[in-house]
């Protein structure tokens, strides 16, 4: 079918196959239906969509899944299922109810996924809000991303905000922002703690003399091969190579090869012994 | 059950933290294994060791000539999808051995899932009740397979004789197919009650079934 529909006004059209979808004003389709692009500038209430491409400029309820190949959102999109796709922009806002699957996935506004989500390359500019686990190939986060369960990728990097409840697992970890997990895992660990809370204390520390400190824990558990960590708050560090730069506040340190503390640092044990900094 | 530390595992296998959690991200090391346990140092990690050994052993030993997909279905049948290949497909008795040289023709896969060992086991059973012998049990092998398009366990196989000819229908269990007075052989087997008794038979040798 090369059918077109073309809402202006009000409009209902029923299932099937069109070639072009646009919603101008208020449209509604109670039933599947296949297109090859679905524009919605006004708003639209449908079931099951299958398009190539998606772009929604307006506000997208679907009472569904969506699987598509290439999908924008600028408007507000809600799913009542999944939405499976190959390319996902979101720069407005997007939940998702079911899973999410998109191979490359770029957020630019705010992202709800309820469902588990797995991507490709995941990177967020804005704030997403992940309820079930995040499994992506590369995350890249310059935004706040907030997981409940695990995160788990090849590749992590990110100067913005990233907290997990459970664990955070990636061969190399490049974080440069603020993190906050149960554990912190994997082959090359790279921590610099940055927070606007501990900029300001360290600012008013400077100028008022004052003594504010932000201990913050940012994970209860660091492993890896090889860790590098400065102004990181944790339980347990545990590592082969492992470098604890500056202003660190670390519980117990367990190391079965080479390690390195800061003077500025406080470590509390080291390989089961209380730990002095003169000793070093 | 005997546990291993996560330390003196890695110590005695000379692998890194890199390498067990990547392992474990890629389900070559099942997350069930990661036990928590409270020792006098904190919290720990420690694994059964009679199971981490063997497969830390096997990974060494193969991941250089499989990816690491590859390497996880091969390695547990629990972690891998629930498929079973053609060479297990011996194993299953309700499948008649002589008419597996026929399913694997007329049907290859690289794995058979609960749906596909329902139907061959429905087969042989139609066979063995119908008492067809020789070619007419390849044939109707052949004619079932072809016939299951919808791949539903909710079905039944009808086998039934149309002359000297044998054919088969796959229908909905709800609705019985009611012949004409010329047709006399005729047999019905439940694929669902087939898959039920594969899936407890079978259930310590397959368990992703």
């Amino acid at each position: 079918m090369t059918q077109n529909i073309h809402i202006d006004g009000h409009g209902t059209f029923s299932g099937g196959a069109y070639r072009s979808v646009s919603v101008n004003g208020l449209g509604r389709c109670t039933e599947p239906f296949t297109c090859q692009d679905i524009t919605v500038n006004g708003s639209l209430s449908t079931a099951d969509i299958t398009a190539e491409t998606l772009c929604v400029n307006g506000h997208l309820k679907a009472q569904g899944s969506i699987t598509s190949k290439a999908t924008s959102i600028n408007g507000m999109v809600f799913l009542d299922e999944n939405l499976r796709t190959e390319d996902l922009r979101v720069d407005g806002n997007l939940t998702v109810s079911g899973s999410l699957h998109a191979e490359n996935v770029r957020v630019d506004g705010r992202l709800k996924c309820c469902g588990v989500m797995t991507a490709g390359p995941f990177a967020c500019d804005g704030i997403a809000s992940l309820e079930n686990g995040l499994f992506a190939q590369s995350v890249d986060v310059d935004g706040v991303l907030t997981v409940q369960g695990n995160i788990e990728a090849e590749h992590m990097e990110s100067d913005g905000k990233i907290s997990a409840t459970a664990q955070i697992s990636a061969d190399t970890i490049r974080l440069h922002g603020m993190v906050r997990a149960d554990e912190i895992v994997g082959d090359s660990i790279e921590i610099c703690y940055k927070s606007p809370a501990r900029a300001a204390a360290s600012f008013l520390n400077s100028v008022f003399g004052s003594n504010l400190c932000d201990n913050t824990r940012s994970a209860n558990l660091i492993e890896a091969t090889s860790i590098r960590l400065e102004s990181v708050c944790a339980g347990v560090v545990s590592g082969e190579h492992v470098i604890i730069g500056k202003n660190c506040q670390i519980d117990r340190l367990d190391c079965t090869g080479d390690f390195a503390i800061d003077p500025s640092s406080i470590v509390r044990l080291v390989n089961g012994t209380p730990y002095t900094p003169s000793a070093q | 059950m005997a546990l291993i530390s996560k330390k003196e595992l890695l110590q005695l296998t000379g692998i890194s933290y890199g390498q067990l959690y990547r392992w474990k991200r890629e389900k070559l090391i099942p997350e069930e294994w990661f036990i928590k346990q409270s020792a006098y140092t904190g919290q720990e990690t420690f694994f059964p060791r009679e199971q981490i050994l063997p497969r830390i052993a096997a990974i060494l030993e193969n991941k250089d000539k499989y990816s690491l997909t590859e390497l996880s279905r091969l390695l547990s049948p629990e972690t891998a999808p629930a498929l079973i290949d053609g060479k297990a497909l011996s194993r299953i008795e309700e499948i008649a051995p002589d008419l597996l040289p026929a399913i694997l023709y007329f049907y290859p896969k690289q794995s058979y899932d609960l749906y596909d060992l329902a139907l061959f086991a429905a087969i042989s059973e139609a066979a063995e009740r119908l008492r067809l012998e020789g070619e007419q049990r390849r044939e109707i092998a052949e004619r079932s397979i072809s016939a299951s398009t919808l791949r539903q366990l909710d079905s039944v196989l009808t086998v039934f004789a149309v002359g000297a000819d044998y054919h088969a229908v796959l229908s909905k269990a709800d609705s019985p197919l009611v012949f004409d007075s010329t047709i006399h052989n005729a047999c019905t087997v439940s694929l669902s009650e087939a898959a039920t008794g594969i899936k407890m038979k079978y259930r310590d040798l397959f368990p992703a079934l």
